[in-house]
């Protein structure tokens, strides 16, 4: 029964079956056959699935995240990015780096972060010397912070489904995602410096001030969410229903560049993110039910433990799975379908749930640049009209510095867990 | 099927559209109303949640005729316009019909039997949350019928045309078989 439903699932899923409803169909498969209970616990459990409190924190973000960019934020922070970093060795494609983390402080995915930064860097990164494959490539890996500095749509789905604390997940992405950004900007200094590529002017502190103050709004974004769930004001879900209606507010007000007649677009946009998301985790619960009761979690466990009892190898093993997953699907439906699985085996080997849930997602967003089918290098080569191969090429270093910096993580999680347990 | 496909997709946008704006004026003002009065309405929060189900829910068929729902494409899309591309499109097609099925048929079990449940912020009956599941199966039934319309046209375009259409491969320049 147990490879009848993993079997059958993967199976329509790798032929091309939407995800949510191979979920649904393997589970709706082994009620017929071989178990005696109504199917009409499919539809009922997935409802139960969609409607939770917590996961309305997902439309919240994704609207904050949209009416953001629409307001005129996106030039805001690349300008203040250039005047931190422009004045380096290969200070523009720096900039592309930092400009991702800002952004992925106020939205919570890593494919709008990609498409906002592409749609503005790229013709000025080729103007200033560099190739054009070479700016696609930067601008897919810059996006990948996107899911792990906070907020993180993805956080809020592994935060619900492992039953731990959103705020803490966040504090948690925190630093490796400040991390990985500083190591793509190590990595864009040397590619710089490599193809001789000159610094984009000096630093000068009047731009530097005048770009901060320009884009302070923005930038007090991820403040008022992370500031307001650790300030015990409100939940993860009002956070984000905070910082959404503050989007609208300087989107129209002070930097007047948001339109109402604009807005119906721009709340559609949310609602076809969300659905695509939420819908496969109301199906992913019914998946996650079954396999409790055909007790599948424990049979992988003790595979697992009978295979190794050292927690490193474990999350070895996980990294590579998790990489290959990253690159076919999305970062918040692996881990909706993932974590059930993988979280009972992790806690047997003595792991922390907070630090695994946010290895696991950056595992899924370094996925996304991994070839050959990583969904960033869609994006970003879908964006600037460079093919699929050069972008591969031109993400090839910052891919393996990630990889090295995920492995690093891997031996020592308390770099993820050493803020959120100090906070505590 | 085309007008009534579009005026489905009108009607879905905007309610699912205005759904989602009062979902978050709703928990706006919440926040400002448990500063303010200390204490917010059980309604608020219940109403918010059943909002954000319906729109998932119409969204999931809205999704189809825009995007399509998260799937993974690389083997439909390898093995696009050949006799084995155009089995699976068709295995994929009859998948969805399943669970389409599945939605309607289970969904309507569970709106037609839980009239008794009641919400408690609301005082309404459940079945009229639980309507969203069997109605948003019709919808997506709307859509998937014209997805297989697609097909089997695609599937006779392709086998009228002059070039004769490959097991596996769509490059004429292949020998590989089965």
């Amino acid at each position: 029964m147990e490879f009848a439903l993993l079997g059958s699932f993967f199976g329509m899923t790798m032929i091309g079956v939407p995800v949510a409803f191979a979920l649904a169909l393997s589970v709706s498969l082994i009620l017929i056959t071989s178990m005696h209970m109504p199917l009409v616990m499919v539809s009922q459990i997935m409802y139960s699935g969609i409607d939770s409190f917590s996961f309305m924190a997902v439309p919240f973000f994704m609207l904050a995240g949209a009416f953001m960019s629409a307001g005129g934020v996106t030039s805001r922070l690349v300008n203040f990015s250039q005047a931190i970093v422009g004045s380096f060795t290969g200070g523009l494609a720096q900039a592309v780096c930092v400009a991702g983390m800002f952004f992925a402080a106020i939205s919570g995915s890593s494919a709008a972060t990609t498409a906002a930064l592409g749609s503005t860097m790229v013709d000025q990164m080729e103007a200033k010397g560099y190739r054009r494959a070479l700016a696609t490539g930067v601008v897919a890996a810059g996006g990948t912070v996107g899911i792990v500095i906070p907020p993180s749509i993805t956080l809020v789905v592994y935060g619900v489904i492992a039953g731990i604390s959103i705020g803490d997940l966040f504090i948690g992405g925190l630093i490796p995602g400040i991390l990985m950004g500083v190591v793509m900007c190590i990595v864009s200094w040397a590619i710089a410096k490599k193809e001789k590529i000159p610094a984009d002017g000096k630093f000068s502190f009047v731009r530097f001030f005048n770009t901060f103050k320009e884009s302070f709004w923005a930038l007090m974004t991820p403040v008022i969410i992370i500031g307001g769930i650790y300030g015990g004001i409100f939940t993860p879900t009002e956070a984000a229903a905070v910082a959404a209606v503050y989007g609208i507010f300087v989107g129209l007000f002070i930097y007047k560049e948001l339109k109402i007649k604009d807005f119906p677009e721009i709340i559609f946009k949310a609602v076809i993110g969300t659905t695509l998301i939420m819908f496969i985790v109301g199906a992913a619960k019914v998946f996650g039910w079954m396999m409790t009761s055909l007790q599948i979690p424990h049979h992988i466990g003790a595979w697992v433990v009978s295979l190794t009892s050292s927690p490193i190898i474990f999350l070895l093993m996980m990294n590579v799975l998790l990489l290959a997953i990253g690159t076919v699907i999305n970062a918040s439906a692996a881990v909706v379908i993932l974590t059930p699985i993988f979280l009972p085996v992790a806690m047997k080997l003595g792991i922390d749930p907070l630090g695994f849930g946010v290895l696991m997602v950056i595992n899924l967003a370094i996925g996304c640049i991994t070839p050959p089918v990583g969904l960033d290098l869609f994006v970003a080569s879908a964006i600037t009209k460079v093919p699929l191969e050069r972008v591969m090429r031109a993400s090839f270093p910052y891919l393996f510095s990630l990889i090295a910096t995920l492995l690093v993580f891997t031996f020592f999680p308390s770099i993820i867990t050493f803020l959120p347990n100090l906070l505590h | 099927m085309e007008k009534l496909l579009n005026g489905v997709r009108s009607v879905l946008y905007w309610i699912s559209v205005s759904s989602m704006m009062v979902m978050l004026l709703i928990i706006f003002f919440q926040v400002i109303t448990r500063y303010l009065f200390g204490h917010s309405y059980e309604w608020s929060e219940e109403t918010a949640r059943f909002l954000f189900v319906w729109v998932v829910f119409l969204g999931s068929a809205l999704i189809m005729g825009e995007s399509g729902h998260l799937a993974v494409q690389m083997l439909p899309e390898h093995f696009k316009d050949t006799a084995f591309g155009f089995l699976l499109e068709i295995f994929i097609n009859v998948c969805s019909y399943l669970f389409i099925l599945l939605l309607i048929v289970q969904g309507g079990k569970m709106t037609s039997t839980m009239t008794f449940q009641t919400a408690p912020g609301l005082g309404i009956s459940m079945s009229w949350i639980y309507a969203v599941i069997p109605f948003s199966g019709f919808l997506m039934l709307l859509y998937l019928i014209k997805d297989t319309i697609r097909i089997f046209k695609a599937l006779r375009a392709r086998r009228q045309s002059e070039e004769p259409m490959k097991l596996f491969t769509s490059s004429s320049a292949s020998s590989q078989k089965g």
